[in-house]
């Protein structure tokens, strides 16, 4: 078991997450 | 009078190849980050945190420093392409400081005991995060192109004082946050090579990730700003 897993799951997934749901929205604007 | 000429070089033909390499680099990043990189001898995995948390921190004083140049170019030039690249840098670094704020939070938690603690890192760095989110709101105070694209810039040239606030805070001040381990005044890295690298190669993707922003996110600029124009 890693000690600390949740917390480095959650740090990874969180960056890739905001970066995805920036992306998106920039796609979003681009649009109009 | 301003003007919207700019080189689409930056913006339009190389967007595609920067999406693409921001993609494969951050699957190497990321793969590096939680395999390939050995466990720190004291905080065991959980400092693989490191690899997410210190580049996003370096590209918020990136995307800030850009800010700033970009206002000089403004105040300067008076060309829209420098506005629309300070309010894209702006915006991105504002995401960036965010995230760092969000993940030196959840590294704290296991190393530290808690989630925030007012020392001078964190508190230097919310309140980089709180000037540039200003930034962002004054941006929307006036409907006059060039007095807003004035008055950012000037906040712009101003607000780039937190980047070395932030980054020294820990050296001027007794401190919590771990000191510099890289960027640090005369010395090598006090890094483990394998390590080294991997925060290198994070630093390098996020690099990649924030060039593909900026130049998504300038063309939006510059095509609202043509479409005022029209």
């Amino acid at each position: 078991m890693i000690e600390g897993l949740e917390f480095i799951v959650s740090a990874f997934a969180l960056t890739w997450i905001a970066l995805a749901v920036y992306v998106v929205s920039l796609r979003v604007r681009a649009r109009g | 009078m301003t003007t919207t000429t700019f080189s689409p070089i930056f913006t339009v033909r190389l967007r595609p190849w920067l999406g693409i390499a921001s993609l494969a680099a951050a699957i190497v990043a990321t793969y590096m980050a939680l395999i390939w990189a050995p466990p720190d001898v004291t905080q065991g995995d959980v400092q693989r945190i490191m690899y997410v948390h210190v580049p996003t921190a370096w590209l918020a004083y990136l995307a800030f420093v850009v800010v700033f140049l970009a206002s000089i170019g403004w105040l300067w030039s008076k060309k829209v392409w420098f506005d629309a690249v300070a309010v894209a840098s702006a915006e991105i670094g504002v995401l960036f400081t965010g995230m760092t704020l969000v993940l030196g939070s959840i590294w704290a938690k296991p190393t530290w005991g808690v989630w925030w603690t007012w020392e001078p890192r964190l508190v230097t760095t919310a309140v980089m995060f709180c000037m540039y989110v200003g930034y962002l709101l004054l941006r929307s105070l006036s409907s006059d192109f060039e007095r807003r694209a004035t008055r950012a810039a000037v906040i712009g040239v101003v607000a780039v004082v937190n980047v070395p606030i932030v980054h020294l805070s820990v050296t001027w001040m007794n401190s919590l946050h771990q000191l510099p381990t890289v960027l640090r005044a005369g010395g090598e890295p006090t890094l483990d090579g394998r390590m080294l690298a991997t925060l290198l190669v994070g630093v390098f993707a996020f690099t990649v990730i924030y060039a593909y922003l900026l130049a998504a996110r300038v063309e939006i600029e510059l095509d609202r700003r043509r479409r005022q124009e029209a």
